[in-house]
């Protein structure tokens, strides 16, 4: 190895990026030439300076630059905003026999489809089919649990209505098990958790109901089901 | 260094589609790292606070045109916009001020000192060397005190280095090295010892 290779090769070493043969190249270098040892020990003493000056960083107001932010970027747009440039003749065709499918379709399940199982997505539902209603039917529970006074407010969460999501949430994750869906079973997971702290809560101490929201907030329950309608959004609507 | 897990792919690309809280999550997420660079690089916290606004208004309205195909590339190419925006941040400064490296490392200095008031003889030495290398740092060129400031306060590889400065490994290797060696003249002999 000559000493100009050896610049190339330093800062992979100290990253420890070197394959095995190299490594032992280097050292063998190192040892043999006191200008190149030299070097590192340069280079590690001004290493060791930098690292003694490193003080943490000072608060910010991240809050407040949020809102600058969010106020300086333009109005949110709807998530699946469709495109403003005018479409082709044949896609407007398209979309016509394509409507016309989903339609038939539509009449078809209604038409067929055993009495008492319509899809309402609501918590009062019998049985919610696909992940995307279950989660419409949970989101209003989530909200009107962290909305709901900080104590005595047992009467908005019923048990049976809480029961009845909890076995549908067996049911979804069956399916998620066939399906081998293991993003959809680690977000039921982190539902079932939810759920069965909202249905043990002892309301009388106002910090219990303030660990539960805390709890939702930190499992992200409403992102994540967010983010799981938008990853399935063409399978879901087909 | 900087890459990120499943869960923020998506949130990156519901961003892209615009959706507000989305971007709050991404921001939340991030805006730690990207002050703590600008600061590094700033040396004071209200130019720091600046620069991150900038770099989020700047990512955020040009995230629906880029092209990102993979997560991973998301913090890269935020950390290349928070560079741009910094690198842009000081030349405006400079051309309002003439004297902006002194004040760089006079403000650094402040804002550290201030962190620690009651300083005991070791927190005294260590006070000295801090200004010594915040001196030298000072003298650097901006690209050169940006890679020293992405390779040791902010801990990124060569690679991410060379991504983000949108330059080449070797490239990064020799500003790094011309830093280190120009470091070296501006401090004393043993001054960590």
């Amino acid at each position: 190895m000559k000493c100009k290779e050896w610049t190339d090769l330093v800062f992979d070493y100290q990253d420890g990026r070197l394959a095995e043969a190299e490594k032992a190249e280097f050292e063998h270098h190192l040892r043999a030439c006191p200008a190149c040892s030299a070097r590192l020990g340069e280079i590690s003493e001004i290493d060791g300076l930098l690292q003694k000056t490193v003080t943490p960083a000072p608060g910010a107001d991240f809050t407040a630059s949020w809102q600058k932010i969010a106020a300086a970027l333009a109005p949110d747009r709807r998530v699946y905003a469709p495109r403003s440039r005018r479409a082709p003749r044949w896609a407007f065709l398209a979309a016509g026999f394509l409507a016309f499918f989903i339609l038939g379709v539509g009449f078809a399940r209604l038409y067929f489809s055993p009495a008492g199982t319509e899809n309402t997505a609501s918590a009062d539902a019998p049985f919610l089919y696909s992940a995307r209603d279950y989660f419409a039917a949970l989101q209003p529970v989530l909200s009107e649990f962290s909305n709901a006074p900080a104590a005595g407010d047992g009467a908005a969460f019923d048990s049976a209505r809480l029961r009845r999501l909890l076995n549908n949430l067996q049911l979804l994750r069956l399916r998620a098990d066939r399906n081998r869906d293991a993003s959809l079973l680690a977000l039921l997971d982190d539902i079932e958790l939810v759920l069965l702290e909202i249905a043990h809560l002892d309301r009388s101490n106002p910090e219990n109901t303030r660990l539960v929201n805390t709890l939702i907030q930190e499992k992200g329950i409403t992102m994540k089901m967010k983010v799981y309608k938008f990853r399935n959004r063409k399978a879901v609507s087909i | 260094m900087l890459q990120m897990n499943g869960y923020e792919a998506d949130w990156v690309a519901l961003a892209k589609a615009g959706d507000r809280s989305a971007m709050r999550e991404l921001y939340e997420r991030t805006r730690s790292r990207i002050f703590s660079l600008a600061y590094r690089y700033a040396g004071n916290a209200a130019d720091a606070e600046d620069i991150l606004q900038d770099s989020f208004i700047k990512a955020f309205s040009s995230l629906r045109k880029c092209q990102l195909n993979e997560n991973s590339y998301f913090a890269t190419w935020l950390y290349r916009i928070a560079v741009n925006c910094s690198l842009d941040h000081i030349r405006r400064r400079r051309t309002r001020e003439s004297h902006a490296n002194a004040e760089w490392s006079t403000r650094l200095s402040a804002d550290t000192e201030n962190e620690g008031s009651a300083t005991p003889e070791g927190e005294y030495l260590r006070g000295e060397i801090r200004q010594q290398v915040q001196r030298g740092l000072a003298k650097l060129s901006s690209r050169k005190r940006m890679v020293v400031v992405l390779r040791h306060y902010q801990q990124l590889k060569i690679g991410e280095i060379a991504a983000v400065m949108g330059c080449s490994q070797g490239s990064v290797k020799r500003q790094l090295f011309r830093a280190l060696a120009q470091l070296k003249k501006e401090l004393p002999v043993g001054l960590g010892e």
